[in-house]
């Protein structure tokens, strides 16, 4: 019938009466109080006028009123039906809700306590998680459609990650049809000298003419590098970052074109970069970028392998067709130059700010605490249940009087999503906080890092409790709502404990142990398993090392000579600071991480190749990192240009390549164009690198610095003062050699290591503690289910004891059912946790795996947790009175 | 279809509007005036008369102010706006005409 109501009224009429509506509204918005008293009192009238017809009709005063009341079908049931009616309806609902739910949560303050802090915990363990990862696994880098820019390793049977020659990358270029750009990098720190100043040293990449076209980004001042650029003899120009620009020239666009001392030569300032374009997670922290510029020799090197390649796929192409194209030309390139190795070859892999390594263990850790934010959820769940449970009362009683079921519900989500929102609230701050410490501890080493807490984050943050409480909220409501008002009215309040909630928060507990293992047996995994790496014999001592990095770049040191006068120099200079007890020059640094050399080599007799690491020292170098001579002899100062060449190898690789002889006097060559053959003189001990649990090769070999000087070194000391000692004297005697020279990153062999390995313990400890976390979190659960139970047993317990029950006998009885939850949790989470130490293995196989025993250990430890959690209401079960208790019932 | 005659909706509101196009009443007196004029063959509770009510109120078609009713007490008494009286008038027509079409199909004789 409705619908054939042509005649609408029409708008002018609508119109007005919407106008003449309008008191009507604002009164029922305005004054909701004095429209509930108007609806009160007209109903009152109605009342009182039919009654009073009743009584004339010879009813009695009573069944007057009774009859009235009745004809009116339940004055509250109107009053509802008229309140729904009026405007906003849903909006004054919502804030009743929520004032109803403040109040009644405010009632039971425990449970609230409770549940905020569950929330807080575990969505500010997530949303710190995220917040420090996010950078590290998902944020992209800062440049144009990062999807298409790729990495081009060389692969080799021991790595999958190697740099090219500049001559391959030239064939590489030149010859591929899949990339918009290929270009190439390298780390080359370098030093800036402006007059009147001692030396500064600048982080530095060298980079091909074609690298910011590659990234797509322009500079904010000035222009960045180009082909014209990087040719041998072209004017020599670089390009400043913003944080340089900013810290070093103020922010000053006048800095193009300025004229700067850098690594001995007048280079030109051309350009300044965007803020964001430094992104030091991924290239660490960048001063300037300078163009290769090589000569025409450097460009037909193939034996120096140094430059990581990037580059921008052709629309269209994918990554699939560019590997596969790069693998052919790079075979192609090796079948043209026989010296090359024929096993290695090619990979095109897509663009990521973490090693694989770092991002399976950070995924590794993500995994862990979200099984943290599950345990808060169970948590949850449950003292929603047991809240809703022990309310059923109320909510029968509420139906009752007229609140209607999916009211009900409402009044019951809206309790859990307030809890979720404080606690979603509180959890930002705490998580803000939480994330400012762990990223100033894992990226303090770089500037210009954020380490803040990024909208995705908190977005993410607040989902995560907003979800957690619709949920949560929904289980316990739906479950009330199933209640039986006449059963529950009837009945004891214990009687409405159905069986399906109590199963339900039962299966709740299993769970809750069983992920608080899981997490555990976790954490417990990758902290055992950095302990024992961090607990192995290194093989050399660090203590009291300190060590810099010096490099002579500049055209003086073209020849090998003048490079080793300087370091000779160097050495005998330093050898007589006050405070250094021995000092040595080397290729690398102190061995806190790989020697940055490696290179197959052949033994003399033998048809195989083997890699090993090749590091140039100078012959105190054994004695300064107290390294053991098992063999032969340590290198002396004569052994330099023009005598015998001489090499002395490690442990490993004497008992490897020679077993069962002597070493000394044996040959080996470095597979060169022609192989150099030297001698071996001595065997020492293996060292191990502590930062680098893998390293490609465990074969090591020496060789003295005197007969091939490096261009870039370490000078590493043996001191008794501390660093602060030894600073300021190492700087005046390298400027007073050279005043182009810069001391770099003067630092102990402690410290290094320490701060290689800082991201992985920072990672552990953060496991641990959330480990922690999810232990308190089960314990608070079994804590809170067993003692509501026992609360609702208090009548029977009563009962037992009045019977003549033993203490005892109450003690077991209500540690009985909690036991056997913890038992079924635990024997689940052994499982669980096995599967985690497995999964961690799988991801980080140079983590060495801890024993199987460790599990055991932490199911013990939860099990112990469990009793403790469930002994206090167990204990205090034992001191009902059996005639309070009785009268409970 | 043995139900007991119910008021097709919208109808309460056309009737509710008729009643107080007469005077302003207030809900029992309405209550009462309902009876006598529709006998037992229309049925409005009691219980469906003050939300009726309360929402022609909010649609701005009557309004209601507190007097003293004619006992001595105080009663909320509702009249018809002037967007109300017109809107009756425009409810009336159309009832007219929607009755009378059908009253047309229901006096046609089978051939």
């Amino acid at each position: 019938m409705r619908s054939s109501r042509a005649g609408q009224p029409g708008l002018k009429t609508r119109l007005y009466a919407y106008l003449c509506a309008i008191p009507a509204k604002v009164r029922a918005l305005m004054r909701v109080r004095r429209t509930d008293q108007d609806l009160d009192d007209e109903l009152a009238f109605h009342v009182a006028m039919q009654a009073r017809e009743n009584e004339q009709r010879g009813m009695s005063a009573i069944e007057a009123r009774r009859r009235a009341r009745l004809a009116l079908g339940g004055v509250e049931q109107v009053k509802e039906r008229s309140r729904a009616l009026r405007p906003l309806r849903w909006a004054r609902d919502v804030m009743q809700d929520a004032r109803y739910g403040l109040r009644s949560l405010s009632k039971t303050p425990r449970f609230t306590i409770a549940a905020v802090v569950t929330v807080v915990l575990g969505v500010g363990a997530n949303a710190t998680i995220f917040s420090v990862l996010n950078p590290l696994l998902f944020k992209p880098l800062p440049y144009r459609d990062p999807a298409r820019i790729v990495s081009v390793f060389r692969t080799s049977p021991q790595s999958q990650r190697w740099p090219f020659s500049i001559a391959s990358y030239l064939d590489q270029r030149d010859r591929n049809r899949v990339f918009e750009h290929l270009a190439a990098m390298t780390w080359a720190d370098a030093s800036l000298v402006e007059p009147n100043q001692p030396a500064e040293r600048v982080y530095s990449i060298r980079a091909s003419g074609n690298y910011f076209a590659m990234l797509g980004v322009p500079a904010v001042v000035g222009r960045t590098f180009t082909a014209a650029d990087d040719r041998a003899g072209a004017e020599p120009v670089i390009v400043l970052s913003h944080r340089f620009w900013q810290h070093r020239f103020g922010g000053d666009p006048g800095v193009v074109g300025r004229a700067l001392r850098v690594d001995g030569r007048t280079v030109t300032v051309i350009g300044v970069m965007p803020d964001e374009f430094e992104a030091p997670l991924f290239w660490g922290n960048v001063d300037i970028w300078r163009p290769f510029a090589y000569s025409a020799e450097q460009l037909r090197d193939r034996e120096n392998n140094f430059l990581l390649e990037f580059a921008r796929l052709k629309p269209g192409v994918s990554i699939e067709q560019a590997d596969g194209a790069m693998k052919a030309i790079v075979k192609q390139i090796i079948a043209e130059h026989p010296e090359l190795d024929a096993r290695e070859g090619a990979r095109v892999a897509p663009l990521s700010v973490a090693d694989p390594t770092t991002r399976r263990i950070s995924g590794f850790a993500f995994g862990l605490t979200f099984f943290v934010l599950l345990i808060a959820c169970v948590n949850l769940a449950n003292l929603q249940l047991a809240r809703t449970t022990s309310r059923a009362r109320e909510f029968a009683i509420r139906g009752a009087i007229g609140g209607g079921t999916s009211r009900l519900l409402r009044q019951s989500l809206t309790e859990s999503l307030l809890l979720s929102l404080i606690g979603g609230t509180l959890a930002i701050p705490v998580s803000l906080w939480c994330t400012q410490w762990i990223a100033a501890m894992q990226f303090g080493d770089l500037e210009g890092v954020q380490a803040t807490m990024d909208p995705v984050s908190l977005a993410f943050a607040f989902g995560c409790a907003v979800v957690t409480g619709i949920v949560f909220g929904a289980v316990p409501a739906w479950l009330a709502a199933r209640t039986d008002i006449n059963g529950v009215l009837q009945q004891h309040p214990r009687s409405s404990t159905s069986g399906t909630s109590r199963r339900f928060r039962h299966a709740l507990i299993v769970a809750e142990i069983a992920f608080a293992l899981v997490t555990l047996a976790g954490a417990a995994s990758f902290i055992r398993g950095l302990q024992l790496i961090g607990g192995l014999d290194t093989g050399w001592q660090a203590d009291d090392v300190a060590m810099a990095r010096i490099s002579v770049i500049s055209a003086a040191y073209a020849e090998p000579t003048p490079r080793l006068d300087f370091f000779e120099r160097l050495h005998d200079r330093a050898a007589t600071l006050p405070g250094v007890a021995s000092v040595t020059i080397a290729s690398s640094s102190a061995p806190v991480r790989p020697f940055n050399s490696n290179s197959t080599f052949q033994a003399e007799g033998l048809a195989d190749t083997f890699l090993a690491f090749d590091e140039r020292v100078t012959p105190d170098y054994f004695d300064t990192l107290a390294i053991p001579l098992r063999r032969g002899r340590q290198f002396a100062r004569d052994d330099r240009e023009g005598r015998p060449l001489v090499a002395i190898v490690n442990e490993s690789m004497a008992k490897a390549i020679w077993p069962g002889h002597d070493p000394i006097g044996r040959r080996i060559a470095f597979e060169e164009p022609t192989p150099i053959w030297v001698e071996v003189i001595g065997v020492v001990g293996d060292i191990r690198f502590p930062s680098s649990p893998t390293i490609d090769t465990p074969f090591q070999i020496y060789l003295p610095l005197a007969q091939r000087p490096p261009a870039v070194a370490s000078i590493i000391l043996r001191t008794s003062g501390g660093l602060d000692g030894i600073a300021g004297n190492l700087k005046r005697i390298v400027a007073e050699l050279d005043r182009d020279v810069a001391v770099v990153g003067l630092t102990t062999a402690r410290a290094a290591a320490a701060q290689r390995t800082s991201h992985l313990r920072l990672l552990a400890n953060a496991l641990g503690a959330f480990a922690a976390l999810g232990l308190v979190l089960a314990a608070l659960g079994i804590f809170g289910v067993v003692s509501y139970s026992t609360s609702q047993r208090a009548g029977e317990i009563g009962m037992r004891m009045a019977l003549g029950a033993r203490q005892s006998n109450v003690l077991w009885l209500v540690l009985r059912q909690g036991l056997v939850l913890t038992i079924a949790g635990a024997i689940t989470g052994v499982a669980g946790g096995f599967g985690v130490s497995r999964v961690l293995a799988a991801l980080v196989p140079h983590l060495p795996s801890p024993e199987g025993l460790l599990v055991a250990g932490v199911a013990a430890l939860m099990v112990l947790v469990a009793l403790v959690a469930m002994y206090i209401p167990a204990w205090r079960a034992t001191r009902i009175s059996p005639m309070l208790a009785l009268r409970h019932e | 279809m043995s139900k007991p005659p119910d008021l097709v909706q919208g109808t309460l509101d056309l009737l509710l509007l008729k009643i107080l196009a007469l005077e302003p009443l207030h809900g029992w007196a309405i209550s009462q005036r309902l009876k006598q004029v529709s006998g037992d063959e229309l049925q409005v509770s009691d219980g469906s008369l003050y939300p009726a009510l309360h929402k022609l109120e909010l649609a701005g078609w009557i309004t209601a102010e507190w007097k003293t009713s004619e006992l001595g007490r105080r009663a909320k008494f509702y009249s018809l706006t002037r967007a109300g009286r017109r809107y009756l008038s425009q409810e009336t027509e159309h009832w007219r005409r929607l009755a009378s079409a059908i009253s047309r199909v229901l006096e046609l004789k089978e051939v």
